[in-house]
């Protein structure tokens, strides 16, 4: 049985006050906050958060604009930095999840320059950099771009190119990668498909080998491949897991990555829900702690990333305790009309 | 050591409602100190040297890297094969930082401007290092189809020889695979038919190997699937690996039932995916509606 309420003292752990370790997660704070606030949302325990006014002014405090554009800055390290202090697509995209999340309408965003903002970042290939004009290729920022698109209520961001850069990174095996040949990867599968889906521009009929990719991700060691178990990243107690490349071993994340990708694709019941149930409660999750490891590996402890993509997989194929998701902006199914 | 003592430090960061981080006094000193020299953006040695320690203490700085740019390109005296040597120490003590490949090639871009030329040979040693430390680091193998594709290095000898040699350590490196594929096929300008039928016996004689690992056969139908070449020449091979009395696998099997259908021999398809539903029963589902999906 899954039981919300370990999970819910997880993230209300995690929001909470953290030792100076944490200092390396300071750009990445907004995504920690989104993880969590987002994984109350899905457990139904929004109430249990404290401070949501002053969470929802702090998450405003990290808007910046030009006379032509603006967004968020990952954090308060950034303020002051004159040339240097910058929107980013990562920080805007959780900024607006967090604030959707928490039922704010918005409104004291500079929408229009929010979609300048994004425009700026795509390139003339179709792909997005991170902040504009520097930055290395990569398909999560596609996702990212749609997704602020999506919560502004419109885009201004060229479609036509966006599908072309997708195509562009389709491997040889049906996955897609970071960019033009790189190795197939099942999240970057999901961002390339999100993105589209948000676009308007996902057909299946344009996927089927992709379908196949994400389907082969769940693991499976019986009578028909058992020698595969001697290959080092081969673990029989990954059974039903899913894993995020061709021979790696299993990982919680990769769970949402997939169902997530298939959702997208209409095609999620292709795969066994009771097998990847199974691993995620039985091997990654923490009965103690509370949240979900990464991996089964015995030295593992919980982490906001997994732990909210843990739940928020279990989300997708139906577990009581949970509410749906909407796999196109990955939050809890309502919040966005 | 640099002199600090004229920057003002103010509070750098301030407290947040969530997640509230009990900073170090060594942390906000620090970031206070960038963010003044970047608000100035000052071009001196003791700054380079705090871009450094920002970026050891928090990874994902996503400005970091473009202030770093800008003070090498301001530093008239500062060598860019230093620059590099510095990136390849960053990338041994960070595997898992990203942003520091794209920043190494942007100043190999850098080299190229002022030069007219780059020595290939420099970037080998810190690649094969990274690589000897976790063989499939995306980051890596990125950056190295990045200099593929820059310096021309389709079916360069020496970086086929590299994927062979990490293939016979571990036949089942996709990554390598990968990278292997987009070497030989990432530019089809020069591409012989010797070349391809060489490949295919290349990976055929990997399969052999090990005739359950998906990442062969994966290679084999993309070459099959990406030059238009028709698979069913492959019903030896599919056939060798679907006995069920001897050695087989259930990608041979699957390949098997894509000829059949091919060759319009319907319930010779049906068959296979009603034993891959039985053998794979975790994607029982998935194999009923490729079964299903068949085009009569």
């Amino acid at each position: 049985m899954f039981d919300p309420w370990v999970h819910v003292r997880y993230f209300l752990r995690c929001l909470g006050v953290l030792p100076s370790i944490y200092e390396a997660e300071e750009s990445n704070k907004l995504a920690l906050i989104y993880f969590c606030v987002c994984g109350l949302d899905l457990l139904n325990a929004l109430d249990q958060l404290p401070e949501k006014v002053e969470t929802i002014d702090w998450v405003y405090s990290h808007w910046v604009e030009n006379d032509d554009y603006g967004g968020f800055r990952g954090s308060a390290i950034y303020r002051d930095t004159g040339p240097y202090d910058v929107p980013n697509l990562a920080a805007t995209g959780f900024a607006l999840q967090i604030l959707v999340t928490l039922g704010d309408n918005l409104s004291r965003l500079d929408r229009n320059k929010a979609r300048r903002f994004v425009a700026r970042c795509q390139r003339p290939n179709g792909s997005f950099s991170p902040v504009v004009g520097f930055g290395e290729e990569d398909l999560r920022y596609c996702m990212l771009a749609m997704t602020i698109s999506r919560l502004l209520g419109g885009t201004a961001v060229d479609s036509g190119r966006l599908f072309e850069y997708v195509r562009s990174t389709l491997a040889f095996d049906g996955g897609l990668s970071m960019s033009a040949g790189g190795e197939s990867h099942a999240g970057l599968t999901y961002c390339g498909l999100a993105a589209l889906k948000l676009a308007g521009r996902l057909d299946l009929r344009e996927w089927q080998p992709t379908v196949d990719f994400l389907v082969q991700r769940q693991i499976h060691y019986g009578d028909f491949n058992k020698r595969e178990l001697e290959n080092e990243y081969a673990d029989e107690d990954d059974n039903g897991a899913f894993n995020g490349r061709v021979n790696k071993y299993g990982d919680t994340c990769y769970a949402f990555w997939c169902l997530a990708a298939l959702e997208l694709l209409g095609k999620a019941d292709l795969v066994d829900a009771a097998a990847v149930k199974r691993f995620l409660l039985e091997q990654t999750l923490s009965p103690t702690m509370g949240g979900f490891c990464k991996t089964n590996a015995p030295d593992e402890l919980p982490d906001p990333l997994h732990s909210f993509l843990g739940v928020a997989a279990l989300g997708i194929i139906g577990t009581p305790g949970i509410a749906p998701v909407d796999v196109t902006v990955v939050l809890r199914k309502d919040r966005v009309v | 050591m640099y002199d600090y003592s004229d920057i003002i430090v103010e509070e750098p960061v301030e407290p947040s409602p969530l997640c509230q981080i009990l900073y170090s006094d060594e942390f906000k000193h620090l970031i206070g100190i960038a963010k003044a020299l970047m608000r100035s953006n000052e071009h001196s040695e003791r700054a380079l040297e705090i871009t450094e320690k920002v970026i050891e203490k928090v990874a994902a700085h996503y400005t970091i890297w473009s202030y770093r740019l800008s003070i090498v390109k301001g530093l008239e005296n500062y060598s860019l094969d230093k620059e590099l040597e510095w990136c390849g120490q960053i990338a041994l003590n960070n595997p898992k930082n990203y942003q520091i490949w794209h920043y190494r090639s942007l100043i190999i871009e850098l080299i190229l401007e002022r030069n007219g030329n780059f020595d290939l040979k420099q970037e080998y040693p810190i690649l094969e290092r990274m690589l000897d430390q976790d063989s499939k680091n995306y980051h890596v193998w990125s950056y190295r189809r990045w200099l593929v594709k820059r310096f021309n290095l389709f079916r360069d000898t020496d970086e086929l020889k590299y994927t062979e040699k990490m293939l016979e350590e571990d036949v089942r490196n996709n990554s390598a695979w990968n990278h292997r594929f987009f070497v030989l096929f990432g530019d089809k300008k020069t591409l012989t038919n010797d070349h391809v039928q060489r490949e295919i016996s290349y990976v055929t004689s990997k399969v052999d190997i090990a005739p359950t690992n998906p990442s062969s056969w994966n290679y084999l139908k993309g070459i099959y699937t990406q030059l238009g070449l028709d698979i069913t020449n492959l019903q030896p091979l599919a056939t060798k690996y679907s006995d069920l009395g001897a050695v087989h696998s259930q990608y041979a099997f699957e390949l098997l039932a894509e000829i059949f259908e091919r060759q319009k021999l319907f319930d010779q398809a049906i068959n296979i995916y009603a034993l891959l539903e039985e053998k794979d029963s975790i994607r029982k589902r998935y194999w009923r509606w490729r079964s299903s999906r068949l085009n009569f």
